[in-house]
C-alpha cells in the first residue's frame, strides 16, 4: 500500500491513501475531509516508558485519518504558511523536528532521538515511515559538508549518518548555528522561524560578539 | 560578491557568494545557512557607523544602548563562502544601487543586508531631538557609495510615482528615490509630549519622484498575532 504525494499550489500537498491506509495527521492541517475518509482520534498508545512522552505528545495533537476507498485523497496545508515537503520512506533512519511534523503514517516508527538531543531539542528519529514536514518558507535538501552551517531552526530533517554540533551560540541572530559530522543529506526550511519569534516578541537577545568555533 | 535570488516572492531567499577577505551586514535572523568558509560574525547596533558614534557619545543613554537589541551582524567572510538570507516573515526582495542614484532613502526595517561598501546615513527629520529618537518616528538612511543593498518588504513590493502631493502611512514605505520632497507629521495631534505620545506618523511627499511601498502593515500583523486568535479578529459568527 502507498501514499502518493504531490505538491499543491499555493504551498500544500495532496495526499492519495489507497483503501484501508491510515495516516497520523496533525489536527490544526486538516480543512476538508471527504464521504471517503474516516476520521478518529489518534489511538491511545501501550507505548514503553521510554517512548510515553512522544506518544503523548502524538495523542494530544494528531488524529488518526483513515481513507475508506480506493483513491481517496486529502489535501495539507501546514499552519506556518510556508511550503510542505513529502518524504517518501527512506533506507536510513531520520531525524526530524517533531514541531514541523505534519503527518505519518506509522506511529511505531517514531522513536526519541538520542545523537541530536544536546544539539537540537525537539527531534525524534523516524525509521522507514512516510513524513509530511511543514515549513515557514520553501523547504530544500541540502548534502550537509563538514564545514556547512545552518540556523537551528532551519533544521527540519536529516540522515541519521550526521551528527549535529552547536558551533556558534548566535548565527548573525537569535538562535545557535549548527553544522554537522558525516555525509548525509539535511531537509531546510529557506526561512528561520526563531528570528520571526523574536521579531513578534519584540525582544532580541543581548548582544555578544563571537566568532564561530 | 554575486547574488541570487531564489523561490518566488513571498518566500524568495537571497544567495550571496562572498569573496574571501569581503565583508558585508545583514539583519538580525536573516542568515539561514554558511557553506563554505568560516565567518566572523559581530554584532552591530545601526547600518551607520556615524550614528554608532553619536550613541557612543551619549554616556546617560548607556544604559539603553546596552539593553537595545541588535539589529545587524557585521559578516566578514574569512574564506569564499555560499551564504543565504531570508526574511523572517513572507517578504519580496528588491535589489539598489546607491551609485545609480544619489538620493536614494530606505527604511532601517527594510535593510537585509548591504556591502560594507555602502554608506548609510541616518536621516534627521525637522524637530527631531534626541529624545524622539526613542519614539515610534520611523527611522530612514540615506544610502551613499558604491556595492549593492538588498532591501524586504512585509508583504509585497510595490513602486509608486510622485508627482505633486501624496501623503502614505510611513510604516508602509520602505523607501524613497528621486528627490521627492518629504515630511514627517503626526497621523494624530500630539498632545504636548514628545517622543512616545506620538505612535502613528504620515509622510508628505512633494515633487516628482518615487515611493517604496509594502503591500502588507507589519505592526498591524504582528499586533493582531500577540493579542487576538485569528478566528476572532475575522469575527466569524457561526449561524
Amino acid at each position: 500500500m502507498t501514499i502518493v504525494a504531490e505538491r499543491l499550489a499555493p504551498r500544500g500537498l495532496r495526499l492519495t491513501l489507497d483503501q484501508g491506509r491510515e495516516l497520523l495527521l496533525r489536527a490544526k492541517t486538516l480543512y476538508a475531509l471527504g464521504p471517503e475518509l474516516d476520521l478518529c482520534a489518534a489511538p491511545r498508545s501501550r507505548a514503553p516508558r521510554s517512548t510515553l512522552r512522544l506518544a503523548q505528545e502524538l495523542e494530544r495533537n494528531f488524529c488518526l485519518v483513515k481513507s475508506l476507498a480506493p483513491g481517496a485523497s486529502l489535501d495539507l496545508f501546514p499552519e506556518s504558511l510556508g511550503g510542505a515537503l513529502a518524504l517518501p520512506p527512506q533506507p536510513e533512519p531520520l531525524l526530524l523536528r517533531l514541531s514541523a511534523l505534519l503527518a505519518l503514517d506509522d506511529p511505531a516508527a517514531l522513536a526519541p532521538a538520542t545523537n541530536a538531543a544536546r544539539a537540537l531539542p525537539g527531534f525524534v528519529c523516524a525509521t522507514k515511515a512516510f513524513l509530511a514536514l511543514g515549513a515557514w518558507g520553501e523547504p530544500w535538501v541540502a548534502t550537509a559538508e563538514g564545514t556547512d552551517v545552518y540556523a537551528a531552526s532551519t533544521i527540519l530533517a536529516f540522515e541519521a549518518t550526521l551528527t549535529p554540533r552547536r558551533v556558534c551560540r548566535r548565527f548573525a541572530g537569535p538562535e545557535a548555528g549548527i553544522a554537522f559530522s558525516g555525509r548525509g543529506r539535511v531537509w531546510l526550511d529557506s526561512r528561520s522561524n526563531a528570528a520571526l519569534r523574536a521579531v513578534l516578541a519584540g525582544t532580541l537577545p543581548a548582544m555578544s560578539s563571537q566568532e564561530e568555533e | 560578491m554575486q547574488a541570487t535570488l531564489l523561490n518566488q516572492a513571498p518566500h524568495q531567499t537571497l544567495r550571496l557568494d562572498v569573496p574571501s577577505g569581503a565583508a558585508l551586514c545583514v539583519a538580525d535572523g536573516s542568515l539561514v545557512s554558511r557553506s563554505g568558509g568560516p565567518l566572523v560574525l559581530s554584532p552591530r547596533r545601526s547600518p551607520s557607523a556615524a550614528e554608532l558614534g553619536i550613541w557612543a557619545r551619549g554616556a546617560g543613554l548607556a544604559a539603553a544602548f546596552i539593553r537595545s537589541p541588535v539589529p545587524f551582524w557585521r559578516v566578514l567572510a574569512q574564506s569564499a563562502a555560499t551564504l543565504r538570507l531570508a526574511a523572517p516573515w513572507p517578504a519580496e526582495l528588491c535589489r539598489f544601487r546607491p551609485d545609480d542614484d544619489p538620493t536614494l532613502h530606505l527604511a532601517t526595517d527594510a535593510l537585509l543586508a548591504f556591502d560594507e561598501t555602502c554608506r548609510l546615513l541616518p536621516v534627521s527629520w525637522p524637530g527631531q531631538g534626541i529624545f524622539s529618537r526613542l519614539s515610534a518616528a520611523p527611522r530612514f538612511h540615506t544610502a551613499s557609495g558604491t556595492g549593492e543593498i538588498w532591501a524586504m518588504s512585509f508583504g509585497g513590493w510595490e513602486t509608486i510615482a510622485v508627482d505633486g502631493e501624496l501623503r502614505l502611512d510611513a510604516r508602509l514605505v520602505l523607501g524613497f528615490a528621486g528627490g521627492p520632497q518629504v515630511r514627517l507629521l503626526p497621523a494624530v495631534p500630539r498632545a504636548g509630549l514628545p517622543g512616545k505620545a506620538a505612535r502613528a506618523w504620515v509622510l508628505a511627499f512633494s515633487g516628482h519622484g518615487q515611493v517604496f511601498l509594502c503591500t502588507r502593515h507589519a505592526d498591524e500583523w504582528a499586533g493582531q498575532m500577540l493579542s487576538t486568535p485569528l478566528s476572532q479578529a475575522r469575527d466569524v459568527r457561526p449561524e
